[in-house]
């Protein structure tokens, strides 16, 4: 049975006119857009309703949705539904009565106008779109492009689900290739193409499909549509590439800045294992400003390295630095010292290694080979040739108070040559760019905002 | 005006753009063809796919027909002998090599041979930079400068703004490729990489991912555009990283489509090596210093490719 029918059948109990239900197909214009004759037509039926009903059809119309889906739905979802329709109903009735035709080319997509932007509001866009659409024409494809081109303001660009739904407005069986000239020359092409791009915007934001989704694309498309190859490409590779990173994070990274800041932090200390990522709170100590966390990552080698790091040498809090969790960028701070340029280095003269007129033979001591200039302790991770790194640290605010908290916080947790040894706060590091929160938030505006011309 | 092959709108104004951009092909806004998976930073353009590739460097470069004019201008050459002098002193050094026959004979295991190293200006003027903003066809800006520390530092800011002209689908990519195997007089050669087992590269990054692009050297137009392809992770942090990638690991793709029917790389003809950064969600500054670039043979390496090489049925996927 078709979509229509079954449609028709659900208005009808719930107890809606034959005349009340092309209403609704008027109301619902407002989600696709361009020129179809379904949307001429749908202006003409409005034109008609007008002028029957005069004006109080408009105030009619909020109570009628409102009884259309108070049998079928529960609270939350009758509430929502309610919304939209006398959003989008409203709406674009006056717009229609007031400009009657418009054979504009600008997108008419009242996703746009929905003000509680939500995916309960998405989906019951969807769930209107085909309750009221018969499955004709090629509405759907332009329905499904200005679905694919709101879902980030609704916040459903990662969700499977949703992309699921999408694929579910085509009706199935109508697009199967029924013969191998048409399975060949691609049959259907401006639908294929859609679901092609959909699927596109599913990768783009990583999302991987599930094998329900095989179903639904077959049902559709046939085994040899391109949608369903390309599924299964993607199938192939996307599993394969997900867990690819050696420093796997949580999808999606999590928003909370506290957490970020942990997931960081433990990303920079994967260099040593041992290391231990502690959050500080500033209220712990004492006459500090700021009320803020301070995460702070620092390995019992590190510890040992401040304990033996001379006292007459000072010690920097350099930063902030960047570092990206995928599109997130979080700033860190540095605990360094200068790299000691007396220390004792191994020699290795390469054409001694080589030569084997000279060879060292441990056992039978030779003149002039002498071992204890060889053997020095191997330098630790911390001990890079840019610095000495005693400790890394994000905190909330990213401000100098919270830095001096750190450094305190530090002392009393099992750092305590931190008290003796002079510690220079600097915003400027000999180990690359720094930059503030302030030019943090300046820099992802600019970014957003800069938009000289583009000269071809 | 409307796509000729789906929905998109073309407005008089962006027609102007399109027919001004040097990169437009046809009035359809959106690539026409149903191909694999995007590999992630790249700018999707539109463009059919046809059999016929005029030229090396991608359909939609400028592409002078009459050059025979161009060739009798003396002034073309004014600049000319400098260069002779200096090729013949390639082609001279080439020749003695030839002569005296002296390749590696053992590859020993897990020794780095560095092929590109980042220390003075001279070693990185063979590297390019290239971004969105040369093709017009973005605003990202990158640069490739040396370091405080005396390395490679390739920097710069990624946009994902693009002109709305329906034809770009996206955009926001930087690139630092290194020079095409040359040798003397300009000839292209490649290297052979084919008793290395991994890519060895001391980096610093900040968290971002990065590309790295095996160019190969091919005679034939369907094969122009065949690059494998594979990421680089960097930590982030202050602490420098050595990162050793299998060269099996790397996937072929051909114009940032990642292809069906994949292949061993073709060690043999290696051309150059480059790294991208860019997609469409992040959007910002980016920072990569570069120690060095090497290859290492490894013995317990054995893997030609980590990728299945069975067949699959006829006419359902590339073949």
């Amino acid at each position: 049975m078709s979509r229509r029918f079954l449609s028709l059948i659900q208005t009808i109990r719930s107890g809606i006119s034959a005349q009340q239900f092309t209403n609704q197909v008027v109301s619902a214009k407002c989600l696709y857009y361009g020129i179809s004759p379904f949307h001429t037509c749908s202006n003409l039926l409005q034109k008609e309703n007008t002028k029957k009903q005069g004006e109080e059809h408009a105030k009619d119309e909020q109570r009628e949705n409102h009884d259309d889906s108070s049998d079928n739905k529960d609270q939350q979802r009758q509430e929502q539904d309610q919304d939209k329709d006398t959003q989008f109903g409203n709406e674009s009735e006056s717009k229609g009565s007031k400009t009657g035709f418009n054979f504009s080319l600008v997108p008419v997509d009242d996703f746009s106008r929905v003000e509680n932007k939500t995916k309960i509001a998405f989906h019951d866009a969807i769930d209107i779109y085909k309750r009221r659409t018969p499955p004709t024409g090629t509405e759907h494809i332009a329905f499904i492009y200005a679905a694919l081109k709101h879902m980030k303001e609704f916040g459903v660009h990662k969700d499977l689900q949703t992309y699921k739904a999408l694929i579910d407005v085509l009706p199935k069986g109508k697009y199967v290739p029924r013969s191998m000239f048409q399975s060949e020359y691609y049959f259907h092409p401006r639908e294929q193409q859609c679901i092609v791009d959909l699927l596109e915007q599913m990768e783009d934001n990583a999302v991987i499909p599930d094998w329900e989704m095989e179903t639904m694309l077959v049902n559709i498309f046939g085994r040899r549509g391109y949608p369903v190859r390309r599924y299964w490409r993607m199938m192939y590779w996307m599993p394969k590439f997900k867990n690819l990173s050696p420093w796997p994070l949580p999808s999606p990274v999590p928003e909370d800045t506290l957490e970020l800041a942990k997931l960081a932090i433990k990303r920079i200390m994967t260099v040593d294992h041992q290391s231990e990522i502690t959050v500080f709170q500033t209220k712990d100590v004492e006459n500090s400003i700021d009320d803020t966390w301070i995460v702070s990552g620092q390995s019992p080698v590190q510890r040992k390295l401040l304990e033996n790091h001379p006292v007459n040498k000072p010690i920097y809090v350099e930063g902030g630095f960047r570092i990206y969790l995928r599109e997130m960028p979080m700033l860190y701070f540095i605990l360094r010292a200068e790299p000691d340029r007396n220390r004792k280095i191994p020699v290795r003269d390469d054409y001694k290694a080589d030569n084997v007129s000279q060879l060292n033979f441990p056992y039978i001591a030779t003149a002039g080979a002498s071992a204890d200039d060889d053997i020095v302790n191997k330098p630790t991770v911390h001990e890079q040739e840019d610095g000495t790194f005693f400790a890394v640290c994000a905190t909330g605010t990213s401000s100098k108070d919270s830095l001096l908290s750190w450094i305190r916080c530090l002392e009393k947790h099992g750092n305590p040559k931190l008290g003796k040894v002079s510690v220079l706060f600097t915003f400027k590091s000999p180990i690359g760019a720094t930059v503030s929160i302030e030019d943090e938030n300046e820099g992802q505006k600019s970014v957003d905002q800069e938009k000289p011309p583009i000269e071809s | 005006m409307q796509c000729y092959k789906c929905y998109h709108l073309l407005s008089p104004t962006s027609m102007k753009n399109v027919l001004r951009l040097p990169l437009a092909q046809s009035l359809s806004c959106i690539k026409y063809s149903p191909a694999g998976p995007i590999v992630p930073s790249v700018i999707v353009l539109n463009s059919r796919s046809y059999i016929y590739e005029p030229d090396k460097k991608g359909k939609g470069y400028p592409y002078q027909k009459d050059v025979w004019p161009e060739f009798f201008k003396l002034e073309n050459y004014r600049g000319i002998w400098p260069f002779i002098v200096k090729e013949s002193k390639n082609a001279w050094e080439e020749f003695k090599d030839h002569w005296r026959n002296d390749p590696i004979m053992d590859y020993r295991h897990n020794e780095v041979d560095i092929w590109w190293r980042f220390r003075t200006e001279k070693d990185l003027e063979k590297w390019v930079v290239t971004t969105d903003s040369d093709l017009a066809v973005g605003r990202s800006e990158a640069s490739l400068t040396i370091s405080p520390q005396g390395y490679a530092l390739f920097s710069g800011k990624i946009s994902t703004d693009f002109p709305q002209d329906g034809i770009i689908k996206r955009s926001g990519f930087a690139n630092l490729g290194s020079l095409p195997a040359m040798k003397s007089f300009g000839r292209e050669t490649a290297y052979d990489w084919t008793l290395y087992t991994h890519l060895v590269m001391r980096v610093r990054g900040d968290g971002r991912s990065y590309m790295i692009n095996m160019h190969l050297k091919n005679t034939a137009d369907a094969w122009w555009f065949d690059i494998y392809h594979f990421i680089l992770f960097t930590r982030g942090g202050p602490y420098w990283q050595t990162s050793k990638i299998p060269l099996s690991k790397f996937f072929l793709g051909s114009k940032g489509r990642i292809q069906d029917s994949q292949f061993p790389p073709p060690l043999e003809r290696i051309m150059k090596l480059s790294f991208t950064i860019g997609e469409g969600t992040q959007s910002g500054p980016f920072s990569l210093e570069i120690q060095y670039i090497g290859l290492t043979h490894d013995d317990t390496h054995r893997e030609e490719t980590a990728y299945e090489m069975y067949q699959v049925p006829v006419f359902l996927v590339a073949h």
